[in-house]
């Protein structure tokens, strides 16, 4: 399961002291069908959630959905809930499903392209063409606000394939085999993807990065 | 402190010949000409090949020689590979801070409820 999201979570149960015993006892008291249960599962769940719809949507109205869905299957099959994750994981799990299957149902997965972004070489299989580096710490760099925005809307500006596979992989910690699954496609075809998806993530921020030429730097 | 190294009069004179359009190429394709037929070397187009199974750490003993071996000759791909990982390194330093502001955010008070009543009218009787 997502490694960032299991660091994460420990991190939100020391702040929220939901413990190992309470988590039993809120998910009994779901199970019993408990109003007041639900209530405070929504409100403290739906944030993080959206905000993670939200990232492989693209969209707000969906994101809203998918939060929708994803609850409505929890209520649905809280009975089913055998404790083996946090209830938190496995809400991840459901939202991450919903918000694959919104893109589904809005585009193809398997037909986009991304080779404009790929290095390009010459005929002995040399490097063309000018890297370009920026020495700047990715703190110093994050801080800027501005370039953060251009981060965040690099990542919304990908073909919704590699996103989701960036995504997946790079930000909530999925392993190959785990995204390769969740998208029902093979491994290699992940590992493909995600290095397209970083080579065009790349291209689209050098010029944002006051990235200089190798030749000025070596 | 010791004073930094200053670059010996090769590098200076690679450094100059790399800068320049028109000795750039020729200096490039002397370098692919090389990698290509030398022995133990591979292309920076193979090293591409090699890089998400190097960082998945997938590469058999011999391959993960060749990737590195080309790596500490080729500048270019070493700072290909240095902000290639810079990138996703940011996005997931930015993604960590938009988790930070939006975890305890609550979502918008129409959505909490309206989840709350779809979840009462469907409660199991």
């Amino acid at each position: 399961m997502s490694q960032r999201f299991s660091k994460n979570l420990s991190d939100k149960d020391g702040v929220m002291k939901i413990g190992d015993s309470d988590e039993a006892d809120l998910v009994s008291r779901l199970v019993r069908g408990d109003e007041d249960a639900f209530a405070t599962t929504v409100k403290e769940n739906a944030g993080w959630m959206l905000n993670l719809a939200r990232r492989f949507t693209n969209c707000d109205a969906d994101a809203a959905d998918c939060v929708q869905e994803s609850f409505a299957i929890l209520f649905k099959k809280i009975g089913e809930f055998q404790g083996r994750s946090k209830l938190k994981t496995w809400l991840h799990r459901v939202v991450v499903n919903q918000a694959l299957m919104k893109i589904r149902k809005k585009t193809n997965l398997r037909e986009q392209s991304l080779d404009q972004y790929l290095p390009e070489f010459d005929r002995n299989g040399l490097r063309i063409g000018p890297v370009r580096i920026s020495d700047e710490s990715v703190e110093s760099l994050i801080s800027n606000k501005e370039i953060a925005m251009k981060v965040r809307l690099a990542i919304a500006e990908l073909p919704d394939i590699f996103r989701v596979i960036l995504i997946l992989r790079d930000l909530e910690g999925y392993s190959t085999a785990e995204t390769a699954e969740l998208l029902e496609i093979e491994e290699g075809a992940v590992r493909t993807r995600l290095h397209r998806a970083r080579h065009a993530l790349r291209k689209i921020l050098e010029p944002t990065l006051g990235a200089k030429y190798l030749g000025d730097i070596l | 402190m010791p004073e930094p190294k200053k670059p010996s009069i090769f590098r200076k004179l690679f450094r100059s010949l790399l800068r320049s359009p028109i000795t750039r190429p020729v200096i490039q394709r002397m370098g692919g000409s090389m990698l290509r037929h030398m022995p133990g070397q591979i292309t920076c187009r193979q090293f591409e090949d090699f890089l998400v199974d190097y960082l998945e750490d997938r590469l058999t003993a011999e391959q993960k020689k060749l990737f590195q071996r080309h790596m500490k000759v080729c500048p270019m791909c070493r700072a290909s590979l240095h902000s290639y990982l810079k990138v996703i390194e940011m996005g997931q330093a930015v993604c960590a801070e938009d988790d930070k502001d939006h975890v305890f955010d609550a979502a918008p008070q129409e959505l909490i409820d309206a989840i709350i009543d779809v979840a009462r009218k469907n409660k199991p009787k």
